[in-house]
């Protein structure tokens, strides 16, 4: 808590110099990928390497400053929706720092900071929204798990998109032939197609069980709740459908490829828009 | 004596004459053995490939001529005509060549990888058949790190360069590992062969043949089965020719080469193969691969959600890429074959020194010995541990007199300085006995004695001022 004191009246700093090196870190991992994209003599190669070195490490960079400026901000505030935002911004890049790597030839990150970076700037244009927050907020245990599984639904599906991206791209340049330098630094198809799945499955089970817990407690605490009547429950619904439809096309109907990884794409977009479009984050609680 | 290089390549000699020359694993030890014995080289090492025949040799200044004399009645080849094609080079300039032959950038296909083994085997067959002295034995250990070097530190050795790893790279794109992928193969022909065992190289686990001809399909399958997969998963089959559509859903890759003036695989064909793999739950890419002229797959199969086809002009495309980012390193090859024969001439400098050391420090001990047991004779009063003592300043004054001289010689050597050639006056050393083939034991005498002094100095200080005196 003395952590949390300390760090109140620095949080718009950190969180500032955090959106700052998410930038640069984006710039960095864009210019790994895209710069003189077909260019592969060694020279450029180190050069695409080293970009790729710095981005991860101001990625690396910006997690920390991130993360000290939540623990400023304190756990009042992610019971509003850019607070979760923020807090999405900042477990989606510790997890891309983590596991990055693993997930495919460090291309990735190049589809994940974007994200990142929308996420924290616009936590970053609530700064004065902070006082208003109620403190009892995060009232139950069950809002809690609510939330935190929402929010891992969240990041696991924004990696899903974010390997849609590659394979579409790496799908576009094999198809098109255009086998030169950027062909052989994204992961192949056959990877992203099966991180595609595994993020997808994984965070859509996350965001079931969270919504469930949602809706069990709303009728706890409100009995005469109805979730067929509240919008954020609808729009819930409806940012659950294409993944669900992603899923079944898969597993029964065995379909692959582009127009199945475009479905991701279009249900990850719909997630956005809902928790932007949705009248609250959390129902009744936050305004 | 000198290290020279006779030899003849892909660049100076037409196929004809290189295969006179080519040399079988058979004929290997005659030539090393008449090469020593008749041409009178002290050291010979041969390496010979399909693109190259080249005699590395260390001999007297003209046993050149007499090399060459030797390999065209060995090869039954006129001289005149052998000569035309042959490339003779001397001490750094055979060094380097040899360099730049390990690192590839000698060969037709830019930095490939196979002449490494070459030179490997070029070493330990002259090796094992007695042929080598230290020099060669050097010299090709220096070229085998040379080319391990260079593939190391630069990109010569990297991106496909033959259609079949080309096939192997965009497989690779598409799959990942190509572990446990099926292989289906159209038409029998040496080009799909090639290309279906690159990619089982890669992992691929099962090959499936389909031949118009039967018997020819399941040639090729069991040859597959036996050469190309291992035992416990040689999973190579044939198909009758009718029959592989129905194959086709089973098959991650078509490798298609068959002669057919027509398409043999239509794009109705391959879409009704990826219903089936859907049905199946077995929907992952298909990768088409289409080595015919003319094509065989109906180009229209590549527009097909998931199917990826690619004719021989995308493959060479590929390699096309690759060849050229290959000829953008070599200025860096070349720069570490520079540095390598730099430490080599260094090497080869301070050997030369050598024999002159060891027989500068016997020379040395002969003096010292034969001064200290003459001396210790007139002295019969002495105990034994006062003649050790005796011994003892023997070695310590010959040691501290030899220490500098050896030290120059060493230096002078490995910077080639001809002073070398006046210390051997200058201690009235005889040719022969500075030029006996040097040995392990005799220079490691020669560096012992460079470090005697210290120790004799230390056994000497325990000793009385007038016992000493002797």
């Amino acid at each position: 808590m003395n952590l949390h004191l300390a760090l109140k009246p620095l949080e718009n700093s950190l969180l500032l110099s955090a959106v700052v090196c998410y930038l640069l870190s984006l710039l960095c991992l864009w210019g790994q990928l895209f710069f003189h994209a077909d260019d592969s003599t060694p020279h450029m190669e180190r050069l695409h390497t080293t970009a790729g070195k710095i981005g991860t490490w101001l990625l690396a960079a910006g997690v920390v400053l991130h993360g000290l400026s939540l623990v400023g901000q304190g756990s009042a505030l992610f019971g509003i929706r850019v607070g979760v935002a923020g807090l999405f911004g900042w477990v989606l890049a510790t997890a891309y720092t983590l596991f990055g790597r693993r997930l495919g030839r460090n291309t990735l990150g190049a589809f994940v900071t974007p994200i990142v970076l929308l996420a924290s700037l616009y936590s970053l244009t609530a700064r004065d929204l902070h006082p208003q927050v109620r403190p009892e907020a995060l009232e139950t245990q069950w809002q809690f798990f609510h939330v935190a599984l929402i929010l891992l639904g969240y990041v696991s599906l924004a990696f899903a998109f974010a390997a849609s991206l590659t394979y579409l791209l790496q799908e576009g340049l094999l198809k098109r032939k255009s086998l030169g330098g950027l062909w052989q630094r994204l992961p192949s198809l056959q990877v992203a197609d099966e991180l595609i799945c595994r993020t997808t499955t994984f965070g859509l089970g996350m965001l079931t069980i969270g919504l469930f817990i949602g809706v069990v407690w709303q009728q706890r605490y409100h009995p005469q709740y109805a979730p067929l009547h509240d919008p954020k429950a609808l729009f819930s619904i409806l940012t659950w459908v294409p993944f669900a439809l992603y899923l079944v096309s898969r597993w029964w109907l065995g379909w692959r490829g582009r127009r199945t990884n475009l479905v991701v794409v279009y249900g990850f977009v719909l997630l956005v828009i809902s928790f932007f479009g949705a009248p609250h984050v959390l129902t009744g609680v936050a305004r | 004596m000198q290290l020279f290089l006779l030899g003849l390549n892909h660049k100076t000699a037409p196929v004809e004459v290189r295969e006179q020359l080519a040399l079988s694993p058979l004929h290997l030890p005659g030539a090393l053995r008449g090469l020593r014995e008749q041409a009178g080289a002290r050291e010979v090492a041969i390496l010979s490939t399909c693109n190259r025949a080249e005699v590395y040799a260390v001999g007297e200044d003209d046993s050149a001529p007499r090399l060459e004399r030797f390999l065209s009645e060995f090869h039954h080849v006129a001289q005149p005509a052998l000569g035309r094609h042959l490339y003779r080079k001397g001490n750094a300039d055979s060094a380097r060549h040899l360099f730049r032959v390990a690192s590839g950038v000698d060969s037709l296909v830019l930095g490939e990888s196979q002449i490494l083994g070459q030179v490997k085997t070029a070493l330990e067959a002259a090796r094992s058949n007695g042929a080598l002295g230290g020099v060669l034995d050097e010299l090709f250990r220096r070229a085998i790190s040379c080319g391990k070097r260079a593939r190391a530190e630069t990109e010569i050795g990297r991106g496909a360069l033959s259609v079949g790893s080309a096939a192997v790279e965009l497989a690779r794109q598409i799959f990942g590992p190509l572990q446990g992928r099926t292989v289906l193969i159209l038409g029998a022909g040496k080009m799909s062969e090639l290309t279906a065992q690159h990619l089982v190289a890669s992992g691929a686990r099962s090959v499936i043949v389909a031949n118009r001809t039967y018997e020819r399909a399941c040639e090729i399958a069991t040859l597959f089965g036996e050469r190309h997969c291992a035992p416990e998963n040689s999973l190579a089959r044939a198909v009758r020719w009718d029959d592989f559509p129905q194959h086709l859903a089973e098959a991650d890759i078509v490798i298609s080469s068959t002669r057919a003036p027509h398409l043999v695989l239509t794009a109705e064909q391959v879409n009704e193969a990826m219903r089936t793999r859907a049905s199946r739950k077995k929907s992952g890419p298909l990768l088409l691969i289409d080595i015919a002229v003319p094509r065989d797959i109906d180009p229209e199969a590549h527009r097909l959600d998931n199917v990826f086809l690619y004719d021989i002009d995308d493959l060479q495309g590929v390699v096309q890429l690759n060849r050229a980012q290959r000829g953008n390193e070599l200025a860096r090859v070349e720069a570490i074959v520079e540095d390598e024969v730099a430490a080599w001439e260094g090497w080869y400098r301070g050997r030369e020194a050598q024999p002159l050391m060891a027989a500068l420090a016997r020379h040395a001990e002969t003096v010292r010995d034969r001064e200290v047991e003459q001396a210790l004779s007139q002295l019969s009063h002495l105990s034994e541990r006062e003649r050790d003592v005796v011994r003892a300043l023997g070695r310590s004054i010959s040691g501290k007199l030899m220490h500098a001289p050896l030290r120059y010689l060493r230096e002078a050597g490995a910077s080639g300085s001809p002073d070398v050639e006046a210390l051997r006056r200058a201690f009235a050393l005889s040719d022969q006995a500075s030029s006996t083939h040097n040995n392990g034991a005799e220079v490691a005498s020669a560096n012992a004695s460079e470090h005697t002094p210290g120790r004799n100095l230390a056994s000497g200080r325990n000793v009385a001022p007038e016992e000493s005196e002797v």
